[in-house]
């Protein structure tokens, strides 16, 4: 069980029917494949990024792990117990292991409750102390005290507020915590502050992380391995410095060139990709990339969806030239269709 | 949330004025044969459209009855429909609404589509076929605005039910753990209460004037008994030498739909959460 991985994603799809009509005439018209064969893992105490454009199928893999919805195929595992089919009764221990932050801070928290008792529900749902000595404990962790137990969320900003939301998901000392965008509601400034926040709660106390993010500079900065997403996929995946450093697959260069600053360097390099990412309720076929790929190769790139290649930093990247240069390491290529 | 409307009360004049108004019709209508000066269904044909004066406060009618006396009584009628009418589609309203909000599916097309059918007919339109198959009086006046006036309410509670569990205060608290029935009322039912309160006071002024046009009409509160609205139907005849008639009607409508509006409005500055402290 100890070496099982805290948190493992195999082969995750997620597809929602589209329909029109009326009634009980409505038709499935056809599917968006929201997440198509996704598979990661999160050791524990590790923070794993995933990046990628919005409609990406970031947040459907957030609220897949949370099992809000429930997967059309695949498993999710917890320390090696699958939670994929578990009932809400059957997965209620296991809540307490596994705990979200919020990207709209606003949303995330009850207007009509204090911050007293918004950290205190958690506690008090699972029959634990929760006298306003232990909520204020709790509210120290994430920089907080005795002048905002009592407010109202509407009363605080919006760091404040993340904080808060934070401060609720810590409250169970779960061991895995999934954020899903945390910083992208708030100003840059306060932005550092929250991400400095989750990582010395990480440090602290051993908190494996999901962190979603549309910005890869917010991923590189707070994770030790980090999955790139496009359309529905992951494309590529590995430990962050060498992804950063030596991206293999042509969406995740286009990504890191377009950073400003540390990586903008290189701004003569910046490589801009054309267009829109395309409908995913009807994808291109073969490489789903290819309708923007700056670097495509042919017609292989427009029929055949590219295996998964070991990358030389120690990830993998799926792209059709990386075939010339490495041999198919891992291929679930077969699965998907095309 | 008591606390912050009385602490509205005292920096909003029109409120604790409303309040206060209210509270004095509410008043006059418990306490209506203490308070009248005379029996309103005595007819005194000496002083048959008399007007206002020491002996009558507000004239008389075509029969010589004391309007003052009358309008008191009606105020009960017209209170007693106002008031039921909002407490029965109120909780009717919300029931279904919750239902079809939090379940969808099956219980929303059933409700929804029923809803749509009934709401596809004018408000009174409906009523007045109902008091035809049911016969007229007080509860069936009671039970028409009832059916006419629910299925607003319903649908505004289940759109505000929908809209509040797709927050992610709701999803948080299912990850947490806690039970259905505790999102409900701790999460849902709370941000859903600003809405069914206004509701339902648009529902009181719908019902009160709905008593009223009802009445107008002669299907409401059967005469010679006293209404807001069938005061207003026999003055109508007598509008040039007895104006004070329809007048006093209407005006005493117009004040008590005004009052119980601003009041609501009050009582929702209280209970959002977004005005505390401001």
């Amino acid at each position: 069980m100890s070496d099982e991985p805290l948190l493992k994603v195999e082969n995750l799809h997620v597809h929602f029917a589209t329909r029109r009509g009326l009634l009980a005439s409505r038709r499935r018209m056809g599917q968006v494949k929201a997440v198509d064969g996704v598979s990661f893992e999160v050791a524990s105490g590790e923070a794993f990024g995933i990046v990628g454009e919005s409609g990406s199928g970031k947040s459907t893999i957030a609220a897949s792990v949370m099992r809000l919805l429930r997967p059309t195929a695949g498993r999710i595992l917890i320390d090696g117990l699958d939670i994929t089919h578990l009932s809400e009764a059957a997965l209620r221990p296991l809540r307490r292991e596994v705990q979200m932050v919020f990207q709209d801070t606003k949303s995330s928290l009850n207007p009509y409750l204090t911050v007293e008792q918004i950290v205190r529900e958690p506690l008090i749902t699972y029959g634990l102390p929760s006298d306003r000595v232990r909520i204020l404990e709790i509210l120290a962790r994430v920089g907080l005290g005795e002048a905002h137990i009592d407010r109202y969320s509407n009363q605080l900003s919006g760091g404040q507020r993340q904080r808060i939301g934070i401060a609720r998901a810590i409250a169970l000392s779960p061991r895995l915590i999934v954020a899903d965008e945390p910083v992208s509601a708030l100003d840059v400034s306060i932005q550092a502050q929250i991400l400095n926040l989750l990582r010395s709660l990480r440090k602290e106390l051993g908190l494996g992380f999901v962190l979603i993010s549309h910005d890869i500079s917010v991923v590189s900065y707070f994770c030790q391995r980090v999955g790139v997403m496009y359309l529905g996929r992951l494309v590529e995946q590995g430990p962050t410095a060498s992804v950063m450093r030596q991206p293999s697959h042509p969406y995740t260069k286009a990504l890191i060139s377009a950073v400003p600053g540390r990586f903008g360097a290189r701004a003569e390099r910046r490589i801009l990709l054309r267009g829109e990412a395309p409908d995913p309720i009807s994808p291109p076929r073969g490489c789903a990339f290819h309708t923007r790929c700056p670097v495509k190769m042919g017609s292989i790139c427009e029929t055949f969806p590219p295996p998964y290649h070991r990358t030389a930093g120690g990830g993998w990247a799926a792209c059709h030239l990386l075939s010339s240069q490495s041999q198919i390491a891992e291929s679930q290529a077969g699965k998907v269709m095309i | 949330m008591l606390g912050e409307f009385l602490r509205n009360l005292r920096s909003n004049r029109v409120l604790l004025a409303a309040t206060v108004g209210l509270a004095v019709f509410i008043l006059i209508a418990i306490f209506a044969p203490l308070i009248a000066p005379h029996d309103p269904n005595v007819q005194n044909l000496r002083v048959t459209l008399d007007p206002p004066s020491h002996r009558f406060w507000l004239g008389t009618d075509e029969f010589g009855r004391d309007l003052a006396s009358r309008l008191i009584f009606g105020a009960r009628n017209s209170l007693i429909v106002g008031l039921s009418v909002t407490l029965l589609s109120g909780l009717i309203g919300t029931a279904l609404g919750i239902v079809a909000g939090y379940l969808r599916g099956i219980a929303d097309t059933v409700t929804m589509r029923a809803a749509d059918v009934m709401m596809a007919f004018p408000d009174l339109v409906l009523a007045l076929g109902l008091i035809a198959v049911l016969g007229s009086g007080l509860d069936s006046t009671i039970i028409a605005l009832t059916v006419a006036l629910t299925p607003i309410f319903v649908r505004m509670v289940r759109s505000r039910v929908i809209t509040v569990r797709t927050e992610a205060y709701v999803a948080a608290a299912k990850l947490i753990g806690v039970r259905p029935p505790v999102i409900a009322a701790r999460h849902i039912m709370p941000n859903v209460l600003g809405g069914i309160v206004v509701q339902g006071a648009l529902t009181f002024a719908f019902a009160v004037l709905g008593e009223a046009s009802l009445s107008f009409v002669g299907l409401g509160v059967p005469p010679p008994a006293a209404s807001f609205g069938n005061i207003v139907a026999e003055g109508r005849d007598y509008m040039i030498q007895a104006p004070w008639i329809s007048i006093s009607g209407g005006v005493t409508i117009m004040l008590i739909v005004l009052c119980f509006l601003v009041l609501a409005d009050g009582v929702r500055d209280a209970i959002d959460p977004y005005q505390r402290g401001h």
